[in-house]
């Protein structure tokens, strides 16, 4: 299967639809990410029409079946249910003050690369492989071009600053679509040094 | 048959002989995935035909068992122009057609403007989408 990179924001507002009955039972609010874990555990969700307001539950990623770019699949409305999601409401009841959009980016020789913005997922894992930056525009090729910055699969975290191996700044890209390997050239790199 | 072919095609009772109508939609059911109902007439007048009340499916006319085969309005709606949607979350675009077996309503294809989808993938016809199974190595352009 083909490596599916999504920005978090872009999953914000997808419908979250049954494959059972084709019922679109609530809507994505937010992602649920831990920096620790470099993962993201699930969605926050709203209802969905006009009366729309946020769910008591979250929806744990380990009841999603699948996430497209139009739409986060489960399997039936059982996916909801207060129990299946008892981790994921655990960790958005936990994290309050982890959101790491803002946050400062700081290279271990003392660098800041700039501050984050987005988070790239890959979907099939809901593993965050990168941050979008706003950025230091001398790391930057155009002007208004994309800062894509590779994470490792962990990393020092604190309620301000992401710290990264300074190393990394080499590996920064500007396209989604050749990012997914300078993640693993990156991570190759830290593997072997 | 594909329903562009179906449209308009008259419906006599087997028992009267008279014309109950013309078909204007079919109406679809997963599990097995197959054509359930079709649907004569429109609006207010529109009444529908379960598939066991087809005698035979022709090429001038669709006839039914009796005077009584079209029953109340359609239950669930018209697959024309619903979004289909992959189960792994991507959209395929909007139904432009339907394709089936007039011998036994078995769903052969749904058409999009994007790809053309066989009928045994269909997973559910919901008010939301009609959802389809994804299949190795033909996930469909985006």
């Amino acid at each position: 299967m083909t490596q599916l990179l999504m920005r978090a924001t872009s999953l914000v507002g997808l419908p979250v639809v049954t494959t059972s009955s084709g019922e679109a039972l609530a809507e994505t609010r937010d992602v649920i990410y831990v920096p620790d874990l470099g993962r993201v555990v699930g969605f926050t969700l709203n209802k969905r029409g006009r009366l729309a307001g946020r769910m008591k539950h979250p929806l744990a990623m380990s009841q999603v079946h699948a996430v497209g770019r139009d739409a986060v699949m489960i399997s039936d409305a059982g996916a909801l249910d207060a129990g299946e999601n008892a981790s994921a409401h655990a960790v958005v009841n936990d994290s309050k003050g982890r959101n790491v959009i803002g946050n400062a980016v700081l290279t271990d020789a003392g660098k800041q690369l700039g501050t984050v913005r987005d988070l790239i997922i890959e979907m099939s894992e809901g593993e965050v492989i990168g941050y979008e930056l706003d950025g230091n525009p001398d790391l930057q090729r155009a002007e208004g071009a994309p800062l894509l910055l590779p994470l490792p699969s962990t990393l020092a975290v604190s309620g301000d600053v992401l710290m990264v191996p300074a190393d990394v700044e080499e590996f920064i890209r500007d396209d989604l679509a050749g990012f997914g390997s300078a993640v693993t050239g990156f991570r190759a790199r830290l593997g072997s040094g | 048959m594909h329903l562009s072919e179906l449209r308009g095609r008259r419906v006599v009772s087997r028992t009267s002989a008279e014309t109950l109508g013309e078909v204007s939609d079919v109406l679809l059911s997963a599990n097995p995935a197959a054509v359930a109902a079709l649907q004569i007439g429109k609006g207010r007048r529109a009444g529908s035909i379960g598939w066991a009340q087809i005698s035979g499916i022709g090429p001038d006319a669709v006839v039914v068992t009796d005077d009584d085969a079209a029953a109340g309005p359609l239950e669930g709606q018209s697959p024309m122009g619903r979004l289909v949607l992959s189960e792994l979350g991507n959209a395929v675009g909007a139904v432009t057609d339907v394709e089936f077996d007039e011998t036994n309503g078995m769903l052969i294809s749904l058409a999009t403007e994007a790809a053309l989808i066989e009928g045994d993938r269909l997973l559910a016809d919901g008010p939301y989408a009609i959802v389809v199974a994804a299949r190795e190595g033909s996930e469909f352009p985006g």
